[in-house]
């Protein structure tokens, strides 16, 4: 972001906690350079085990151009604090949060609410008195006024106790169950506190509840904040409302690991919150790395090229299948499994293969390795036994038996009956087409022994494996380039799945 | 502590440990970052399970700053309700009771294996000085405690609470938890955790120990509000 766009605002002649210098509007005289005491350790950032704080600290980082929060030096943690501050302050004096350029106010109702910055009796009050107020608010307690108490979240000096106010989903101030009176909650040094105030900065902002997608692995939270905080300036400027609209709060993780260039250390959280006076709300959503990391390699290459078919595997009529997908990654990534087995059998009944099995089937295989760890010699076995059924099929050369196997897929029962008997087929025909029973006695028992747990997950993966293995094999019944033609709408991409294979963040 | 037992023939480093089992039909782990609302942790902090020792032994005082434990917890549901909550008013005017979210764990069991003063523990367990709760203070725990045999090598994660750091990465939930809070309460060291509610992962684990069931047993950090001096850069 450069100055001539407008969007710096240099530090002004009024006092700041950064500078120190007198104020013209009150002729009065800041407290010295007291932030930096004497190792400077209220402009030093710290992250700390609070997600929150976290996000607000990488956010500050961005925005003093430090590539992590603990490089920040000194003087740039002041200038991103000033930015914040004048920020607040240029928010505060649009008083309306329906007004054109309000999205920013309205924003700060669900972080900061009855703040100076979004007070009710802003409406009556002129510019200076409001931004006055707002920088008093921002500004460094004097040390006479600071307790003599270690930060709650990094250890260092706390400068105050602070409420629901300045920090999200602490308690209001107005409430007494957890602290003494005159006491306001959370024991924080600046820095921490000037992480709560940054938070916006790196939150998908809503008007409503906010997304902070939060993890463990640096690198990452470094490279999704900064492209959160970019966004964000630009809004914060305008002071308006993204206008691309908000996908499914899941989404935007798929985005970030999408975005991604290194393998991630760590799950990835994705916490959705508000500190509205209505009600403050919290939910908390968890991806863990496993699946994060096969989601990214997943949608880069050289894997890509089943994403596509993954993401149609996810798609409803009215759903992108990015939004599915980011929703079973969630919730139950071993859901992903199952959509794509329905997805390639989905046609069987008509004798059709699709063209992008061969790319769907080797992710699927490759989820239950790397997320599911699925032993490899029993995925081997599964995919052995699938290439027998599929040369049985093959040889068979008929669309009927692949619907009679199709017909299975529901009822394990059936499945089991058709493999026995297909089996003693093969076994008994004097053409020796296929080498070896179609399911070995290890395969039969990792498919339908009720003590195997995830025997369930070996069916759907045989039949993955059988889907795929004719595929190879070039099975096209009779009937099949007719069917798939009266098909072929089906397979339309949805738009924002498109957008989401080109890169572009919904 | 002297190697005795079934292992003694295979493993001569095969350490006694006092295994406690503590049960509870509901219990709510809040996370301490989150005043204003109550979300639950999965699993108990460590310093809330060295807190219910300390109980049993009468306060910190009495326990040594360098004890240890590992341990595993299992829940068998979850799920959210309402409760009451009595909002003290800053002013000093009555307020209005309202309803509030509260997240809760249920049918839970706490396992904990200690090694060092398996008896002085056992005695406390059995007869502690004040009663033994576990993030819920409405509610009393049950407690039983038997002698195992802990051996050397690798076991399954199961439900076991990881120190971070275990190479390679178990399954589960990177989680950061209050290892201890200091007696004024004022600060807290956290540490990072790695532990999976579902108890499937069948990963090997190479704890400190094994039990005679195959679960690894990894000890975490002291919890005692001592060590927190040297944990914590102040």
């Amino acid at each position: 972001m450069s100055e001539a766009d407008g969007l710096v605002s240099e530090p002004d002649s009024r006092v700041s906690a950064a500078d120190g210098q007198t104020s013209e509007a009150d002729g009065q005289v800041s407290e010295p350079d007291n932030h930096v005491g004497e190792d400077g350790e209220q402009s030093r950032l710290v992250l700390s085990a609070h997600p929150l704080q976290r996000v607000g600290a990488y956010a500050l980082a961005y925005l003093g151009k430090a590539p992590s929060p603990e490089r920040l030096a000194p003087d740039a943690f002041e200038k991103a604090v000033h930015r914040v501050t004048e920020d607040a302050v240029r928010a505060a004096l649009v008083r309306d949060t329906r007004s054109d350029k309000g999205f920013w106010l309205k924003s700060s109702l669900s972080f900061f609410p009855n703040s100076k910055m979004n007070h009710l009796s802003n409406a009556k009050k002129d510019a200076d008195t409001i931004g006055d107020a707002v920088r008093e608010w921002r500004r460094l307690p004097k040390p006479q006024a600071r307790p003599a108490v270690a930060c709650v979240l990094c250890g260092r000096g706390a400068v105050g106790f602070f409420g629901k106010v300045d920090v999200p989903l602490a308690e209001s101030d107005l409430y007494r169950n957890s602290t003494p009176r005159g006491h306001a909650g959370m024991a924080l040094c600046r820095p921490c506190l000037c992480s709560f105030h940054a938070l916006p900065y790196g939150c998908r902002l809503t008007g409503g509840p906010s997304i902070a997608l939060h993890s463990w692995d640096e690198p990452f939270m470094a490279r999704t904040l900064s492209r959160r905080v970019e966004r964000n300036r630009r809004l914060i400027a305008l002071g308006q409302a993204d206008p691309r609209g908000i996908p499914a709060r899941e989404v935007l993780a798929l985005h970030a690991l999408r975005h991604h260039e290194d393998r991630l250390t760590a799950g990835v959280e994705l916490l959705v919150f508000s500190n509205n006076n209505r009600g403050q709300t919290l939910e908390i959503h968890t991806m863990e790395q496993p699946v994060a990391e096969w989601l990214r390699r997943s949608s880069r290459p050289p894997r890509r090229r089943g994403f596509p078919a993954l993401l149609r595997a996810h798609a409803t009529p009215d759903r992108p299948g990015v939004v599915g997908l980011a929703r079973n990654a969630f919730r139950s990534p071993d859901r992903i499994v199952g959509a794509c087995g329905r997805y390639l059998t989905a046609r069987l009944d008509r004798g059709v293969i699709r063209d992008d099995t061969a790319e769907l089937a080797e992710l699927c295989f490759s989820l239950t390795i790397e997320v599911m760890r699925m032993n490899q010699n029993e995925v081997d076995e599964i995919r052995t036994a699938g290439a027998q059924v599929a040369a049985w099929l093959k040889a068979e050369n008929s669309a009927g038996e692949l619907r009679k196997l199709n017909a299975t897929l529901k009822e394990q029962k059936q499945m089991r009956h058709w493999l026995m008997r297909r089996n003693i087929d093969a076994l008994l025909d004097t053409r020796d087409r296929i080498k070896g029973p179609l399911v070995t006695e290890e395969q039969f028992r990792l498919l339908f022994d009720p003590e195997v747990e995830q025997s369930w997950l070996h069916r759907q993966l045989l039949v993955v494996s059988v889907v795929q293995r004719l595929h190879e094999l070039g099975f096209k019944p009779g009937d099949r380039a007719e069917v798939a033609a009266a098909m072929a709408d089906e397979d339309k991409e949805h738009p924002e799945d498109i957008g989401y294979m080109k890169g572009e963040e919904s | 502590m002297t190697a005795v037992g079934p292992f003694e023939d295979e493993d001569v480093r095969a350490v006694e440990a006092l295994e406690v089992t503590v049960t509870a039909p509901i219990v709510s782990f809040r996370n301490p970052l989150y005043a204003g609302v109550q979300v639950a942790l999965p699993c108990p902090p460590p310093a809330t399970v060295g807190g219910m020792l300390a109980a049993a032994a009468g306060g910190w005082d009495a326990v040594d700053p360098g004890t240890r434990f590992a341990m595993a917890f299992r829940a068998r549901g979850k799920g959210v309700d309402l409760e009451t909550y009595h909002p003290l008013d800053a002013t000093g005017r009555k307020a209005d009771p309202t309803p509030r979210e509260r997240e809760f764990l249920a049918g839970v069991t706490l396992t904990m294996w200690l090694v060092a003063d398996a008896e002085l523990w056992e005695r406390r367990l059995r007869r502690p000085v004040w009663p033994l709760r576990l993030g819920r203070s409405q509610d009393l725990v049950g407690v039983a405690t038997r002698r195992v045999m802990l051996r050397t090598g690798p076991g399954r994660q199961g439900h076991a609470v990881l120190p971070e750091g275990i190479a390679p990465a178990p399954g589960g939930t990177l989680l950061r938890l209050p290892t201890a809070v200091s007696l004024d309460r004022s600060r807290t060291r956290w540490d990072g955790y790695r532990f999976d509610p579902s108890g499937r992962s069948e990963t090997p684990i190479t704890g400190d120990r094994v039990n005679e069931a195959g679960q690894t047993v990894a000890f975490l950090p002291p919890v005692h509000p001592a060590q927190l001096a040297a944990a914590v850069g102040a």
